[in-house]
């Protein structure tokens, strides 16, 4: 079969799309709201979305006729900018640059604590940590297929939730073989249990030049709504800045905490300027930070000015209120710590002037 | 990987120590009480075999079949439990496989040669001699004691033949102890050099699944994380000494 390696991926994924939505719809299955279902205008506007993706056939092969022909009249994800969420509207919101929609700045990572394995105990904590993010505003749930079984819990977890949150999904894609990228994201997509992605990004960058168009078109397909790169701990920041000047992404995720700064210099303000939301990840260099912290007490001003209850909240609201910032994906397995990383989307948010004092406190210490 | 040298340690590992010891508590739940039996019943007889002074060819024999029995315990393990949090565990368990399919053959072969031609006697010097043992008696019988004496629950204890580690702490002691399987320089030379091979194939799984789980522990900041490094270390070094050889034993003796 002809056409690039992207064009290629994407037929792959049109004829497994098409596969999933021809299947009939199983009753036992919950209904779990990603960020991209609405209200009945929204449907609409979607399948005339989809009906609109059927002009891309000329450019994408008749799998794609063939997906669009086959898509359900309803349940059909959207491209529609997102409402705040319905559970805590009180939750600070930013919105996703290029497309509006606006999106609670704490979500939920899933590195290391949603990896459990089979383990029924440590599976209902997850459930019951991913329930209270959910019930209380928040939305961005990040994983990857390089993070074990952090996948099919976040599945199980969605499985089982009967609350009025939404999730906005958002996984990668990792994998060195541009041809197996497809498949790994159906197969991510099968675990996670949800119609479609709202956000695949390219891991580490592993494998851009092959991942990246095809997200792209699956994107113009209609199969993603928003396609990002991700990288953590500082590392090729040089190729994650050369990727946003050339392509047109919608997130870059990348780590951001008072002691790890350096995306200030060129990230956060290339991506406020290209209109590239920004994701950060390890805001807490994966409890490390706060372990350091805790062994000196909160200053009073961050109590009294911000509304910080601990040392959490100091930090994430450090990390939202850079204005190129969109969110934060702080990770945990613990209800009461999920409650106050959400905590820190409420109250006052610190200005620039507070920024620098919040940062130089930290290096004091 | 670009940008290596960034990468450290505990950015590998890719699941927390709580999780990784719930492993140890859901194997032993499925293997309630009898697995546990078997297995110290196992791990008593393959010290019992292998403390024999002098240690005859069929003893080492069994030691070596008996290991890898717990080696395929081990395996399973790997394959069931650590495969949900790892995606590199199908690729350990394979090894654990294979190690056990050495020691297998490796008991066989020595079980036929003490029967067919006898063997001469070599044991390690006694220094050598007693580090081995130990590091077999702490894989075969102490390990467990491990888990509570860092204020962790005896359902989290590993056992030999259960669990990876005290499998390869022990394998770490007993390899050197079974030289003399593979120094027969009487009749029968060309039969022996199978069994100096496989005595030879049998070590590197072992060396490098201790390597991987002291980097483990370690990155999960564990107590005991040296205790399998310094074990190989102990091992290796015991390998190296000259064996003192004893008279050839007779055609089926014990």
């Amino acid at each position: 079969m002809a056409g690039t390696p992207a064009e290629q991926g994407l037929r792959r994924l049109t004829r497994m799309e098409a596969r999933h939505v021809n299947r009939p719809p199983d009753p036992a299955a919950p209904h779990v709201q990603t960020a991209g279902d609405g209200p009945p205008e929204a449907v609409a506007r979607r399948r005339a979305l989809w009906r609109m993706a059927a002009g891309l056939t000329a450019w994408t092969g008749s799998a794609l006729a063939d997906a669009v022909a086959a898509a359900p009249t309803d349940g059909l994800p959207s491209t529609a900018a997102q409402s705040p969420s319905k559970a805590a509207p009180d939750l600070l919101h930013k919105p996703v640059p290029s497309t509006g929609e606006r999106l609670p700045v704490i979500g939920l990572g899933t590195w290391i604590t949603f990896n459990v394995g089979a383990d029924p105990v440590a599976r209902a904590s997850c459930a019951a940590v991913l329930r209270a993010f959910l019930d209380g505003g928040g939305q961005v749930v990040d994983s990857s297929p390089m993070y074990g079984s952090a996948q099919a819990v976040i599945g199980q977890a969605l499985q089982s939730y009967r609350g009025p949150g939404q999730v906005y999904a958002a996984d990668k894609v990792w994998t060195s073989s541009g041809e197996r990228g497809p498949g790994q994201i159906e197969s991510s997509r099968r675990h996670w249990g949800v119609p479609r992605f709202d956000l695949l990004q390219v891991h580490n960058l592993l494998a851009w030049e092959a991942h990246l168009p095809a997200l792209m078109a699956m994107k113009s397909a209609g199969l993603v709504r928003h396609v990002g790169i991700s990288t953590s701990e500082g590392r090729r920041h040089r190729a994650v800045e050369a990727l946003m000047q050339a392509h047109p992404i919608d997130f870059v995720q990348v780590t951001y905490n008072p002691l790890d700064r350096e995306v200030e210099q060129r990230i956060l303000p290339l991506a406020a300027e290209r209109g590239i939301g920004v994701i950060v990840n390890r805001p807490f260099r994966q409890g490390a930070l706060l372990d350091a912290l805790a062994r000196h007490p909160l200053p009073d001003w961050a109590r009294s000015e911000l509304g910080c209850d601990g040392w959490a909240q100091y930090v994430l609201k450090f990390v939202v209120s850079h204005p190129a910032v969109t969110c934060a994906i702080p990770a945990t397995r613990q209800v009461a710590h999920v409650r106050q990383n959400l905590g820190a989307a409420r109250g006052p948010m610190p200005d620039d002037a507070m920024r620098r004092r919040m940062v130089r406190h930290v290096e004091s210490l | 990987m670009s940008e290596w040298w960034t990468y450290r340690l505990s950015d590998f590992l890719m699941f927390a120590p709580d999780t990784y010891r719930r492993l140890f508590e859901l194997a032993h739940a499925q293997v309630w009480p009898w697995g546990q039996v078997g297995a110290l019943v196992l791990g008593w007889s393959v010290w019992r075999c292998a403390a024999r002074a002098p240690l005859q060819p069929r003893m080492a024999g069994w030691a070596s079949l008996l290991t890898g029995c717990a080696w395929a315990g081990a395996a399973a393990f790997v394959w069931q439990h650590v495969a949900t949090i790892t995606w590199a565990a199908p690729a350990l368990a394979a090894a654990f496989g294979v190690q056990a399919a050495m020691l297998l053959a490796l008991g066989a072969w020595g079980l036929l040669l003490a029967r067919a031609h006898g063997v001469p006697t070599a044991t390690l010097p006694d220094r050598a001699r007693t580090t081995c043992l130990g590091l077999l008696a702490i894989g075969t019988l102490a390990h467990p004691l491990l888990a509570p004496a860092q204020a962790q629950p005896w359902t989290q204890s590993e056992v030999f033949a259960l669990m990876p580690d005290p499998t390869v702490l022990a394998t770490l002691g007993l390899w050197p102890l079974l030289r003399p399987l593979a120094r027969h320089q009487g009749p029968g030379t060309g039969e022996t050099r199978g069994a100096v091979v496989l005595w030879w194939l049998a070590w590197p799984i072992p060396v490098t699944a201790a390597v991987l789980a002291g980097a483990t522990q370690w990155a999960m900041q564990a107590p005991t994380a040296p205790l399998l490094p310094a074990a190989a270390l102990l091992a290796t070094w015991a390998a190296c000494q000259a064996p003192r050889t004893a008279p050839a034993t007779p055609p089926g003796a014990r």
